[in-house]
């Protein structure tokens, strides 16, 4: 019920009044011939007694009302917080200069941001907390705010501007091989800004510089040579006056050697060898199975090769099945053209939609093994058969291999076969899928070890991936993955909370839910009243 | 002794009729009484002649004289009463018999039963000051006069015993026997003040403390406004919890009076308004012997 509507219920309040009233008119009259005792007992008893019938009405009153605003779900505000007490400041950048202080508040500085804004939430049961709301952060008060009933929220004009990191990516990167990351950081502000930007890796400050970001969406990119292994990046962004800010992005770059691929193909792949940049790939032709060695094959036309051959190779490949009569693993079908659909197996969101764009021409359809990517139509794209990849396209023929997706894809590929847990980067509470292994236990940034959940034979998936940072995956005693967790974009649009989103957040902590409150000293309110009634 | 309860004798519409129906069935009841008697005063010893009833010869002077000798009584005149009855609104208070109803009832009784008896009876009703005042008189007709006062009278007006009462007393020149019926609504001590002036004028006081059941257990249940039938002043009143503190208050009340009477030794009877009229003439004759 909206706060309008319950309005119109007010009137009933004067029924208990005009049944108060009515009922005192309706009084019996008794001729007594002499009040002289009476009224020497009046005194206090009749006091009283006019005492209980007021609280009578008052209760009735009480209870009507209450009931009313049970009915419009109204909230109230804990009565135990004592906002005098503590005062505990979001002081993040976002809140510039908007400090207040007098004698009667001790102001709490949150300098690292929300965890230990949140160590002080914990210190201080009840208070009111000044902030300008904005998205980011506040997920941590969003999941704890059960714990934290005694703060009270105050929410301050949203600033003129904010700074924050929303993205990152890199290019591959191979040992001892340069390779940029970048990191996508929106400006707000409605002036350019010069931030500072703190680039760790492995928590070790490596960059330290001043940037000039333009207004809207900033691209800024590090260079970086690093030997091959797995690393954990993060970048920090300081604002002028130097506050940290709470939106630090966390990123996982797995540097790793070159790939040796070897192209099986009975003519020599013209486009293919020139479309793989020898910066990704040593790349060798060959033309027979039994020449294939290195870390990968790549059949780019698997017409006239035995398929079971290429299946039976202990060298992980790709290969491409066209214009094949019906065999264990394909059907022929008609020719078809269909486009591949997004948010399949891969997560590079930016690869599949370039990919998507493409109508591709197909006469095969796989059977057999776990279908990784699908057509708009529904049929399989690309299917995995032990450690092959197998595509139902002629990359020549669709001229496939000419597009600038194709390297980046069948890079992707080359790793999802060769790679698979070892990092990834995803968004705050998406889970982490880990295969093939056989002990896995997942560690939190905050170094909490948990068992993943099994969902099928060396299959598990953790859930609980409740704070930003970077996870780790372990197979017994080894660490085998990393996973770096974040916000997601769309909580990184640095506006501010919406009042129903702050309701939301803050609306069981500072606030008791009303219609409970309510229907409970109403319900006191009725006892009482017939307590009374019984004593009149 | 049915026939004498209020409730029964209240179908009775006639005062006169009912004052003699309870006169005459009191007197039935007595039968061999000791009050037999007691109207007529000894006055000589006279000699027996053949003729006189034989029960009345005085055997015990026949011992001492071996003579034959008969008492000879006079027939007594001198006994002046008034009935003293108070006529306040608080008399109206009352169920099915309000207090006046039963106090007059009962006045109108003992005037005939004094008329009976050759006593002269007068009359006085008043709230707060004297508003009838008949002279005594012995004739068996003023008895009329007097009954038809008492019908015409209804409660009115505020109490105040010792003002009325002291009104009286230049009115009552005759050593005279008193008998007040009044619920007494007053502060004791100046009712017994004035009534010790009475008796120290030589009067004979009995008061008939006329009080309705109601009054002394206060049996009310549901929140009532009360009102004053004297002065109108009405207040809410909670009976249950003003049930307690009010009967402690009047009990304390009648006991001052009660303590009060008997130190000066006044007659009071307390009568309720269900008590038999007879039990009330029972204590007026016990008054009546001691006084003969």
């Amino acid at each position: 019920m909206s706060f309008p509507a319950f309005l119109f219920l007010l009137p009933l309040v004067t029924v208990p009044i005009i049944i108060h009233l009515m009922s005192r008119k309706k009084l019996k009259k008794i001729d007594f011939p002499s009040l002289l005792f009476i009224i020497k007992s009046e005194i206090k008893i009749i006091r009283w007694f006019r005492l209980k019938r007021l609280l009578l009405l008052i209760m009735r009153v009480s209870f009507i009302i209450l009931l009313i605003l049970a009915a419009a779900g109204l909230k109230i505000p804990f009565v135990f917080v004592t906002p005098s007490e503590t005062l505990i400041l979001d002081k993040s950048p976002s809140m510039e200069k908007i400090l207040t202080e007098d004698d009667n508040t001790f102001i709490v500085p949150t300098n690292s941001g929300i965890p230990e804004f949140m160590q002080y939430l914990k210190n201080y049961p009840g208070g009111i907390l000044i902030t300008d709301a904005q998205r980011n952060g506040f997920r941590e008060i969003l999941k704890e705010r059960e714990k934290f009933p005694g703060i009270n929220i105050r929410k301050v004009a949203f600033p003129a501007g904010n700074l924050g990191i929303v993205g990152a990516s890199s290019s591959p990167g191979y040992g001892d091989e340069k390779f940029n990351v970048n990191f996508k950081i929106l400006n707000e502000y409605k002036e350019k800004k010069n931030p500072r930007l703190v680039l760790k890796i492995e928590g070790k400050i490596i960059r330290e510089e001043n940037v000039i970001l333009n207004i809207g969406e900033n691209v800024v990119s590090f260079d970086l040579i690093l030997p091959k292994s797995l690393y954990q990046l993060s970048l920090e962004l300081e604002d002028e006056e130097g506050f940290g800010f709470d939106n630090k992005f966390y990123f996982i770059v797995n540097v790793q050697k070159k790939k040796d691929i070897c192209i099986l193909s009975d003519v020599y792949p013209e486009h293919l060898m020139s479309a793989l940049s020898p910066s990704y790939f040593d790349v060798k032709w060959v033309k027979e199975i039994a020449d294939v060695k290195g870390d990968f094959f790549f059949a780019c036309s698997a017409s006239g090769k035995n398929e079971l051959a290429l299946l039976q190779s202990a060298v992980p490949g790709i290969f491409c099945l066209q214009g094949r009569t019906n065999t264990s693993i394909s059907n022929k079908i008609p020719d078809r053209i269909s486009t591949i659909a997004e948010g399949s197996y891969f997560d590079d969101s930016s690869l599949l939609k370039n990919l998507s764009e493409f109508p591709v021409k197909y006469n095969c359809l796989i059977v057999e093994g776990k279908t990784l990517m699908y057509f708009e139509n529904g049929d399989p794209f690309l299917s995995k058969i032990k450690n092959h990849l197998i595509l139902p396209i002629s990359l020549e023929e669709n001229d496939l291999s000419l597009h600038p997706v194709f390297v980046p894809f069948l890079f992707l590929m080359i790793s999802s076969l060769s790679e698979e847990i070892t990092h990834g980067n995803i968004l705050l509470d998406e889970p982490i899928f880990i295969e093939n292994l056989t002990q896995p236990q997942v560690i939190t940034p905050g170094k909490d070890e948990y068992k993943p959940y099994r969902v099928g034979k060396n299959y598990y998936i953790f859930k609980e991936t409740k704070e930003c940072g970077v996870y780790k995956i372990r197979d017994g005693k080894e660490i085998i993955g990393l996973v770096a967790v974040n916000t997601p974009p769309s909580e990184s649009r640095l506006e501010s909370l919406s009042p129903e989103e702050i309701e939301y957040i803050f609306g069981k902590a500072g606030f008791s839910n009303g219609s409970t409150s309510f229907i409970v000293i109403a319900l006191l309110c009725f006892i009482f009243s017939l307590f009374l009634e019984r004593k009149m | 002794m049915e026939l004498l309860k209020p409730e029964v004798l209240e179908k009775i519409r006639t005062l006169n009729l009912r004052a003699k129906i309870i006169v005459k069935g009191f007197l039935t009841g007595l039968h061999e009484s000791p009050y037999h008697g007691f109207s007529l005063e000894f006055k000589q010893h006279r000699p027996y002649y053949p003729g006189d009833p034989v029960n009345k010869i005085n055997w015990k002077l026949y011992a001492r004289t071996e003579r034959y000798y008969l008492k000879k009584y006079q027939a007594e005149t001198n006994l002046s009463a008034f009935l003293l009855l108070d006529k306040s609104n608080s008399m109206k208070f009352g169920g099915k018999i309000s207090k006046f109803h039963y106090a007059r009832t009962l006045a109108a009784s003992l005037a005939y039963l004094l008329l009976r008896q050759n006593d002269s009876v007068g009359l006085v009703l008043f709230d707060s000051e004297i508003e009838s005042f008949i002279p005594a008189r012995s004739q068996m007709n003023h008895l009329k006069y007097l009954l038809g006062t008492l019908s015409k009278n209804e409660p009115s007006g505020k109490t105040s015993i010792s003002d009325a009462l002291f009104e009286l007393l230049p009115l009552i020149k005759k050593r005279s026997l008193c008998i007040l019926f009044s619920d007494l609504l007053e502060e004791p001590e100046r009712v017994i003040k004035i009534i010790n002036v009475m008796k120290a004028k030589k009067h004979e006081v009995i008061v008939f403390h006329i009080l309705d059941r109601k009054e002394l257990d206060f049996s009310f249940y549901d929140e009532a406004l009360f009102r004053d039938m004297e002065d109108s002043k009405t207040v809410l009143v909670d009976p249950k919890s003003l049930k307690s503190y009010y009967k402690d208050k009047f009990n304390e009340f009648i006991s001052r009076y009660k303590n009060g009477f008997a130190a000066n030794r006044i007659d009071c009877f307390q009568l309720f308004t269900d008590i038999p009229y007879d039990k009330a003439l029972t204590e007026y004759l016990e008054k009546r012997k001691r006084l003969s």
